[in-house]
């Protein structure tokens, strides 16, 4: 992505993708780098927004502080404590009470007495009409996984993006995120960040999910508007 | 289902118009300098063509079967958009014909249990920690197989040793095939021993046939309960209606229905003594002193069908009364050949026409009259007919005697009898109780002792028979080929407890006891490294509390399994195992065959049948010879080379019926043989076409051995099992049944019995199997913690009150559990089934140590001296009055709440 | 007017749990900590080793003068002309919970997400599909039978019938004329209302 035409679409786009991959992989050594490269603003002022945004980004950077002159080695053993977070936080890894913040939308819908996975069901038609079907290396999950939802929307915005010039193909573009985001992320993903803030021990991923809540609140008064 | 709010409600920003939201703020607030770098093109989807995809409501019914335990039982499993929302019997299965238990109807609640083992799992930090992170299959496989290669070439392929169970979807010769294959001799299970094994081989060596239990899926002559014949039910040591309710328990409630009397023996008032005829409420423990008294009291009034005892088993037969063994024809100068043309022994019998000895050759001699008791002097030497000296052994248990040991009644105890006796067909069936106890063997074959003297062998109506089957399974009860041939000879002479306890050799095993001893005292040597395929073995394994301690000892541990138990908590790499609704497997139900298909399949779990066929590729690659032989066709023949899918296994035995894998599950519940042709009685009296004689039964000398000779050339040599001769073990093992009195009893004049004067035994409780199923929030919020059943008196004794928590202390722990007091139990004796608390596995207990029986049970000698059995029932423990429930365990119903399943 | 109701052949009941419990909660999504039905252990009772006892499941009786339904303040809770079943109205009760006061026999429990009463429909929503209840197809021991006893025609009617002279019902004190019907052969009926029988065995103060 070139980086001098970078607009309002093009950063959510890429918050999208940051925080799918964030849900959906646990954190490599590359990963680890490109983090320790970014430099997270300051978000000002006292919108809901704003101020979880910001208390995301401090924790993630507290966490990402602790690297400070860790050798290599150091850092190996600490990305395997983060990832033993992830698998914690997610999984329920090597638990036994059933208390995780399971990334996915169908846990957190509640849905009438019927049974059956329409959640996922009507995600794969969603993604298919794009001619988009999960990649087959990846660990396997299910279609309402969250880094799945957010990386549509990311896919949403970068199709938004490249057809900009047709303000009216744009607009339609923005009516389909609104309507994703309405159907498929805000009804539940505020819910399931309060379970990943509780649920994980290391700052890492109480900041993602102080930072996702901030995000989903932006994208909220966005598409408000 | 996790109900949650609906977060439907819009936050509305606009007030007024004005907005929160101002989008050049947005964008400074994630302009973030590195996120393009980061985040640049990176994608989970790849991109094709659009496509349109109509999503249905449509409800499908798979037909399957079920594993919440062994039985299998015929499943219609409804669903709706890729998820299960519906489980139900199959109406067609012959053995459950529609219905279904507690446990199977949990089958979606255990699919979708938030704590399933999704995928591989790496062990970060120390041992015990509780810290894991996901990897990949190659990743986790790569790392065992790094571990395992190490070892072997270190130390020596011995040192690795392997473990399964009989909880959660086991394909169980899977591990012997791996272990034998890969090098080591050293597999056992917490079951062989102590569950069915001892009547397996009981029935193997004394018939030849299937043996008598109910809950192990035998006995299927009386599944057509309609036309059944039998009269009289004896339900030894089982209770069918909490072991396998849909199966066996409905079965025998079926039979009780139409007017067939049962004899229960058993220290607990289960729904089948409630229902029985007669209730004998035995002392644990002493069974085989009560059966001995039924074998005397059925030879001393002759009650025995002489005819078919004579001609049809080898109680006639003369023993050496020196060497215990039946003295050959050819020995006393009465045949030329020790075999005959057939290659069957030639034995000698007593005719009494003639007051000689006379050779026998198969089937009879007709020209001899022979006598069935005597002592006979034959060339200044002592023989005794086989008949002789299993009456012998039996005299010192008169009604009276056994009334005494076994704490009964001695007129019940002769009631139950005649009622069995009296009334033809009858038939035994013998549960797990007796194999739980260093008695074991013998009791096994006390059992097929009685049917055998009563003729209850292969006629309608009775357990024994040897029924066609469809020749699909070419091993015993599970499809996978053990692979014999690749374990070389020096390594099977490694196999620990191998040598003094040859009955584990028929299902292949290894003795945990031994394996035990070998890492507390690193004598004959320390294993190193432990895999184990099963639920927790902390918490059905005797003495738990040494078993932790030898897990201190050992290097890496691998724990393949559905979700975390106690023993996870010390594994280094834990491997996601599939829930029989994702499971495919074959079952033999009469005469169908039954198909389990994976009607889903979530995350990255697989067959545990594929992964140890994986983990062989992986040691294959790193340089395992026999690991790499076992995926060549040729050299591995009818042990078949390893597979990639279950569809490739099966496809190799399927022909058997004339189909692929799919066109079977396409066809099950599928009639692989009408009822007619199955049902094969009298096989023993079918014409060998070959010989133009009775076919007999399926042991060395046709007859039923009912004098087990072969027991004394298995303790010596390991024959018939055995692949290679082994040095023989400490003593002969005897070829009748023996009473062996508990070591820890109340009758001992000891310490132990004064400080812990109740006699602990266990059973079944319909909710759970073994160590599955805690997990399980409908099956839970019914038995939340073990019940410990003591009677009013004993519960008096110490103030204590229906539902108190008690502690119940043996010489080798002390735990909790809930106090149900009942006159259902035998005063004297105390029940209580296994138990283990997830909700604690994080804990410093790892959830084994609160409420788990098995922290009392006994782990050392003595045992069993054919095959090992160690002590989980009868010995002596004390009960008191406890403050409270153990620390962070869950009771209350909405504890449970955070095991509802993920599903929607 | 038919009269729909549950028969349990006693001597079959061999206390799994599996069809009355397990299937029942699964199939009406029952939260945790309440049922539709209860499984009453009726025993042992005797002197030792002469015993007796029998499982008795218990859900709603389908009554023909139900209580529950009098004391409805808003008639949400009523019975059913054409089956005799008594239902709930789950958009008209307003939780006051004066039903389950009023039920002699204890069949009916608060839904606490929902904020009404519940009981036992004899699975309605099957019954709309031709399907019987999910108790019945699924008792292991087959002691769970369902039909119209007020037909003389119907299956459970014969099984009535047949076994004449062995027929129960749960002891009626408040006049409800409860219409399910419990056979029993093989052990002495308690004539006792089984929550009340439980509670006394548990606690020791039975009188036998």
């Amino acid at each position: 992505m070139n980086k001098e035409t970078l607009t309002l679409p093009g950063y959510r786009e890429l918050l999208y993708r940051f925080f799918a991959s964030v849900f959906l992989e646990e954190i490599d050594s590359r990963m680890l780098e490109e983090l320790l490269q970014m430099r997270f603003p300051q978000a000002e002022g006292n919108a809901a927004w704003q101020q979880d945004l910001d208390a995301g980004f401090r924790m993630i950077e507290n966490y990402l502080h602790t690297f400070d002159g860790k050798s290599d080695t150091k850092k190996k053993e600490s990305l395997e404590y983060l990832a033993a977070d992830y698998a914690k936080t997610f999984l329920a890894a090597g638990d036994a009470t059933g208390k995780a913040a399971f990334p996915y939308e169908s846990i957190y819908v509640g849905t009438d007495s019927t049974f059956g996975g329409s959640i996922q069901m009507n995600l794969n038609a969603i993604y298919a009409a794009k001619g988009l079907t999960m990649r087959e290396d990846m660990f396997r999950v299910m279609e309402d996984h969250v880094g799945l939802e957010l990386n549509y929307m990311a896919e949403l915005l970068a199709e938004e993006v490249r057809v900009s010039p047709d303000p009216s193909a744009a607009e339609k573009l923005q009516t389909e995120q609104k309507e994703f985001f309405r159907t498929h992320l805000i009804n539940w993903i505020l819910l399931f960040t309060q379970d990943v803030y509780k649920y994980a021990e290391l700052d890492f991923y109480k900041g993602i999910a102080r930072a996702v809540t901030g995000f989903m609140e932006a994208e909220q008064e966005f598409f408000a508007e | 289902m996790i109900y949650r709010i609906v977060c439907l409600k819009y936050r509305h920003s606009t007030i007024n118009g004005e907005k929160n939201m101002n989008e050049n703020q947005y964008l400074q607030a994630i302009s973030i300098p590195g996120l393009n770098e980061a985040a640049g093109e990176k994608t989970f989807f790849t991109k094709g063509e659009p496509k349109i995809i109509e999503v249905s409501d449509e409800e499908k019914i798979v037909s399957t079967a079920c594993r919440a335990c062994i039985a299998n039982c015929g499943v219609l499993a409804h669903v709706k958009n890729g998820r299960v929302i519906r489980l139900e019997g199959e109406p067609t299965d012959p053995m459950s014909k529609g219905k279904l238990c507690a446990k199977g109807l949990s089958g979606i609640s255990a699919l979708y249990h938030p704590n399933r083992n999704k995928y591989p799992l790496i062990r970060v930090g120390e041992r015990g920690g509780g810290r894991f992170r996901r990897a990949s299959w190659d990743e986790a496989l790569g790392m065992i197989a790094d571990k395992l290669m190490q070892v072997k070439n270190d130390f020596g392929a011995e040192y690795v040793f392997c473990s399964t169970g009989g909880g959660g979807n086991p394909e169980i010769w899977s591990i012997a095939r791996f272990c034998n294959i890969f090098g080591t001799p050293n597999w056992f299970e917490p079951g062989c021993a102590q569950c069915y094994l001892p009547r397996v081989l009981s029935a193997a060596m004394m018939y030849g046939g299937s043996d008598n239990s109910i809950a192990d899926s035998n006995c299927l002559e009386f599944y057509d309960e309609e036309h059944n014949p039998i009269k009289t039910l004896v339900l030894w040591g089982t209770d069918p209606s909490y072991s396998c309710p849909s199966s066996g328990g409905r079965m025998v409630n079926e039979l009780r229905a139409k007017g067939v009397k049962t004899v229960v023996i058993d220290p607990r008032f289960t729904p089948d003594a409630a229902k029985s005829t007669v209730w004998l409420p035995i002392r644990p423990g002493t069974d085989v002193a009560l059966m001995l008294a039924w074998i005397r009291y059925i030879l001393t009034n002759e009650l025995y069908d002489k005819d078919f005892v004579l001609h049809w088993t080898n109680l006639p037969y003369l023993v050496d009364t020196e060497t215990k063994v039946m003295v050959r024809a050819d020995e006393l100068g009465l045949a030329g050949t020790k075999t005959d043309d057939q290659g069957v022994d030639i034995f000698v019998i007593w005719d009494q026409k003639s007051a000689s000895p006379k050779a026998l050759s198969y089937p009879w001699n007709e020209k001899a009259d022979a006598a069935l008791f005597g002592t006979f002097q034959i060339n200044g030497k002592e023989y005794k007919t086989g008949a002789q000296m299993l009456l012998e052994r039996c005299e010192e248990f008169t009604l009276e005697r056994a009334g005494e040991i076994c704490q009964l009644d001695p007129a019940k105890i002769e009631e139950a009898i005649r009622l069995y006796t009296d009334n033809s067909p009858s038939g035994l069936c013998l549960g797990v109780a007796t194999d739980q106890t260093p008695n074991s063997v013998q009791a096994a074959m006390a059992a097929c002792t009685m049917d055998m003297l009563l003729g209850n062998m292969e006629k309608p109506g009775v357990p024994m028979q040897r029924f066609r089957i469809s020749g699909v399974l070419k091993s015993p009860n599970y499809p996978v080929p053990v692979a014999l041939k690749c374990l070389p000879e020096e390594q099977f002479r490694k196999r620990l407890g191998g040598q003094e306890f040859k009955g584990l050799s028929i299902w292949y095993a290894g003795h945990p006891g031994s394996v035990l001893d070998a890492i507390l005292t690193g004598k004959p040597y320390r294993p190193k490294v432990w895999i184990d395929r099963s639920g927790n073995k902390l918490g059905v394994l005797a003495e738990a509390g040494r078993w932790a301690e030898a897990i201190d000892k050992l290097e890496f541990i691998v724990h393949m399994y559905m979700y975390p138990t106690s023993f996870s908590a010390y594994a280094d790499v834990i491997l996601p195992t599939e829930e029989w609704l994702e499971t495919e497997m074959i079952a033999e139900t009469c005469n169908m065959l039954v198909a389990r298909k994976q009607v889903v399949h979530l995350w990255e779990t697989k067959d545990e049948t594929v992964i140890w066929s994986n983990l062989a590729k992986a040691c294959a690659e790193r340089g395992h010879e026999m690991c790499q032989k076992a995926f060549d066709k040729e050299f591995m023949g009818e042990d078949m080379a390893y597979w990639e899918t279950m569809e490739e296994f099966f496809d190799q035995l399927t022909p058997a019926v004339g189909m692929t894998w799919k066109e079977l599950q396409d066809a099950s519940p599928y009639e692989y043989m009408s009822q007619e042709e199955w049902k094969t009685y009298y096989v023993y009296l079918q014409e060998d076409p070959e010989t133009g004689l009775p076919k007999g039964f399926d042991t060395a000398s046709k007859k039923l051995e009912v004098y087990c000779e072969r027991m004394i050339e298995l303790g010596r040599s390991g024959q018939p099992f055995m692949p290679f001769p082994m040095d023989k073990a400490s003593r002969d093992y005897d070829p009748l049944p023996y009473y062996l009195e508990p070591v820890e009893s109340p009758i001992r004049d000891d310490e132990t019995a004064r400080e812990y004067p109740l006699v602990m035994t266990n059973g079944r409780v319909p909710f759970y199997h073994h160590s599955t199923l805690r997990n399980i929030p409908r099956l839970r919020e019914l038995y939340p913690a073990p019940e410990l059943w003591i009677s009013p008196e004993d519960a008096a004794k110490e103030g204590i009150e229906n539902d108190n928590w008690v502690w119940i202390e043996s010489k080798r722990g002390k735990i909790r559990a809930k106090a149900y007091v009942t006159k259902g139990i035998k005063p004297g004796t105390v029940c209580m089934e296994r138990f283990w608390n997830p909700e604690t596995l994080q804990t410093k207990t790892h959830g084994w140590q609160e409420m788990n029986v098995n922290l009392l049970s006994k782990s050392t000698a003595p045992y069993n001296d054919i095959v090992g059995t160690h002590t989980l029932r009868a010995y002596q423990v004390k009960v008191t009055r406890a403050e409270c429930a153990p620390e962070g365990v869950w009771t209350k119903p909405e504890d449970f709440k955070s095991w509802l399943p993920l599903t929607r | 007017m038919s009269q729909l109701a549950i028969v349990v052949e006693v001597d079959r009941c061999i206390g799994c749990r599996g069809g009355c419990q397990i299937a029942c909660k699964t199939e009406h999504n029952i939260s945790l900590g309440r049922s539709r039905s209860t499984l009453y252990t009726m025993g042992p009772t005797g002197t030792f080793p002469d015993l007796e006892m029998y499982f008795l499941p218990v859900m709603c009786q389908q009554c023909k003068e139900p209580a529950c339904a009098a004391v409805c303040p808003t008639g949400a809770c009523m019975k059913n002309e054409e089956d005799g079943v008594v239902t709930i109205d789950p958009d008209s009760c307003i939780g006051c919970q004066a039903c389950l006061n009023a039920c002699p026999f204890h069949c009916n429990s608060f839904n606490q997400e929902m904020r009404i009463a519940d009981k036992c429909t004899l699975c309605m929503q099957r019954r709309e599909e031709g399907l019987e209840p999910a108790c019945v197809r699924n008792c292991a021991g087959g002691a769970l039978h369902f039909g119209d006893i007020d037909d003389p025609e119907s299956e459970v009617s014969k099984l009535l019938a047949e076994n004449a002279g062995h027929v129960y019902t749960l002891p009626d004190p408040s006049e409800c004329q409860p219409s399910g019907r419990f056979i029993l052969k093989n052990a002495k009926w308690i004539d006792m209302m089984p929550y009340l029988f439980e509670k006394a065995l548990k606690e020791g103060t039975l009188d036998e």
